[in-house]
């Protein structure tokens, strides 16, 4: 998937340098003109990465930044300040406030590249190019962890037939292993001896061969002290022990930028079937939504009429999901697709609680909701 | 406690060129190049509209409020404002002289890294400020004159044969 990188600055000429700086990378740029508008933005698009200013009318920077904190689906979206304010008192309110790095105005769009690559990992257009890699595709993981019953269950946990999980115990190991065959994805343990853990990853972030390897920790869920060191080292991402394999799936399927559409798109017969997933969160639901107008735009391309919401395996209904549904369906008005909604009794149960669905009419099979075209 | 003087005119003079060198280098790879100070006494302060020039001029105007207080204005020809914004976004000069947002807006921006780095120095000799939301206006013959009690520095820079006027308005502590 696209990275995003949110600006929020009351400058448009701000915004458009930034712009001007990622043109030749594979990054979507998002814009907000504000604190208010950044954290609806953020909310919507769960960015990548955030450049902030300070100095901003309605809602500054640093108020921003607090809200962005105290948000628990936000907070470890990693920022970088950029300000003309670089008195010493102003950058230490900010660095307290957590953020991964500053950049102080004026400056050069190959400081802004750097400051930013360190975080995540930006690639030139021309390598993302290539036709994208989907969950047909072999994957290989390659995890570094001296207790070999997390590999054994990171093994078995992982439920994609065509990913395959190697494991290593040590640096040395890693490196050996590197040398041969460069993984697709790289888990390291943080509770590997000696802090092995960040020498590593410095070592793998320093050869050429590794250098954009997306590389997560693991940690363990309460230790949110070498979460916070691994996300202040620049780890693509955290995974937390005990270890939740649809997230470390979605996790990974965007760190390597899969094409992960076919899990919850199927053209079958005459039929576009959307698949809702078990688990409706929130990650599950912005990965759908990233999907859903060129997928039905593919359909409609294809000479595709008709379109089924399969929502029967969902456990809960919530405001995101409810969200989601409306937004296709609204799709489906302007593009005159046909649709029709597959769920079970207690889905639409919960669909009568919400003013947007309650009178929702949903069939028990997918043969049902066919026949009802 | 130790009083600290305020810096001299020199000094403020070092800074603030050396604030817009650095923002004409950094964000549009040009050159700034400073001409000269006149203090209020001093002959040149209407470098435009005392010389008969009737064009539209763009001016930035960004303030400094705390322990140090002040107001600085940038002038400059409307055409030069176009250079300007072309550069610093990459854009044609045609094609942001049709939208005077992105004008208004880089001549804001400038003038925000400008007068931001020197309210920085300004901060580091002990003299706690910070700076106002820029405004950018647009006109022609028109000039902005001080109160008796603000000292009155103006600095003229050369950008590609053209001129750029830096007028600062200071009041020292308020304490």
């Amino acid at each position: 998937m696209q990275l995003k990188i949110l600006t929020v600055d009351d400058s448009r000429a701000v915004r458009i340098i930034v712009k001007k700086a990622f043109k030749t990378y594979n990054v979507e740029i998002l814009e907000a003109a504000n604190g208010v508008e950044g954290l609806a933005m953020a909310s919507k698009q769960l960015p990548d990465l955030i450049l902030l200013d300070v100095t901003m009318p309605v809602m500054d920077g640093v108020e921003m930044l607090t809200k962005l904190k105290a948000d628990p689906s936000l907070k470890s979206v990693p920022v970088i300040m950029l300000t003309a304010e670089a008195g010493r008192e102003m950058v230490l309110k900010i660095a307290k406030l957590g953020i991964r790095d500053y950049i102080v105005k004026p400056f050069k769009e190959d400081v802004l590249n750097e400051k930013v690559g360190r975080i995540i990992d930006l690639r030139p257009i021309t390598e993302t190019q290539n036709k994208r890699k989907t969950l047909s595709d072999p994957c290989e993981i390659l995890v570094v962890e001296d207790k070999p019953a997390i590999i054994q269950q990171i093994t078995t946990g992982i439920r994609v037939p065509t990913w395959k999980v190697h494991g290593v115990a040590s640096t040395g190991e890693t490196i050996d292993y590197c040398q041969k065959q460069v993984p697709d994805v790289i888990i390291i343990s943080l509770s590997l001896p000696d802090e092995a853990a960040y020498t590593l990853f410095r070592l793998l972030r320093s050869n050429m061969k590794t250098k954009y390897v997306p590389v997560f920790a693991l940690a363990v869920k309460t230790d949110l002290h070498a979460q916070q060191q691994a996300q202040q080292f620049g780890f693509t991402s955290i995974i937390t022990k005990p270890i939740d394999y649809e997230e470390l799936e979605t996790k990974i399927a965007k760190a390597i930028n899969l094409d992960t559409s076919e899990r919850y798109f199927v053209f079958e017969g005459e039929y576009l079937l959307i698949r809702l997933p078990e688990n409706a969160s929130t990650s599950s639901v912005n990965e759908i939504s990233a999907y859903l107008k060129p997928k039905i735009s593919e359909a409609v391309d294809q000479g595709y009429t008709k379109v089924i919401f399969d929502v029967h395996v969902v456990r809960n209904v919530n405001m995101v999901l409810i969200k989601l549904l409306v937004d296709s369906m609204t799709i489906c008005q302007e593009l005159t697709l046909s649709y029709s909604l597959v769920g079970n009794p207690q889905i639409v149960q919960e669909c009568r609680g919400f003013e947007e669905s309650k009178d929702w009419r949903f069939h028990d099979s997918i043969d049902a909701a066919k026949a009802s075209f | 406690m130790e009083e600290i003087s305020f810096p001299k005119v020199e000094v403020l003079e070092g800074l603030l060129v050396q604030s817009m060198q650095n923002v004409f280098a950094t964000m549009l790879s040009k050159k700034i190049v400073f001409k000269a100070r006149y203090g209020r006494d001093k002959a040149g302060i209407k470098p435009f509209y005392s010389l008969g020039s009737k064009d539209p001029l763009v001016v930035g105007s960004i303030g400094f409020v705390g322990e140090a207080n002040g107001v600085v204005y940038i002038y400059m020809h409307q055409d030069v404002a176009f250079l300007i914004a072309a550069a610093m976004t990459g854009m044609e000069v045609a094609e942001v002289a049709s939208e005077f947002d992105i004008v208004k807006d880089v001549v804001g921006e400038v003038s925000n890294m400008a007068i931001g780095s020197f309210k920085n120095g300004i901060c580091d000799m002990g003299f706690n400020c910070r700076v106002t939301l820029p405004t950018v206006l647009r006109g022609s013959q028109m000039e902005v004159d001080s109160v008796q009690s603000a000292k009155r520095e103006t600095f003229h820079f050369d950008f590609e044969g053209q001129p750029i006027v830096m007028d600062l308005f200071l009041q020292e502590t308020l304490n």
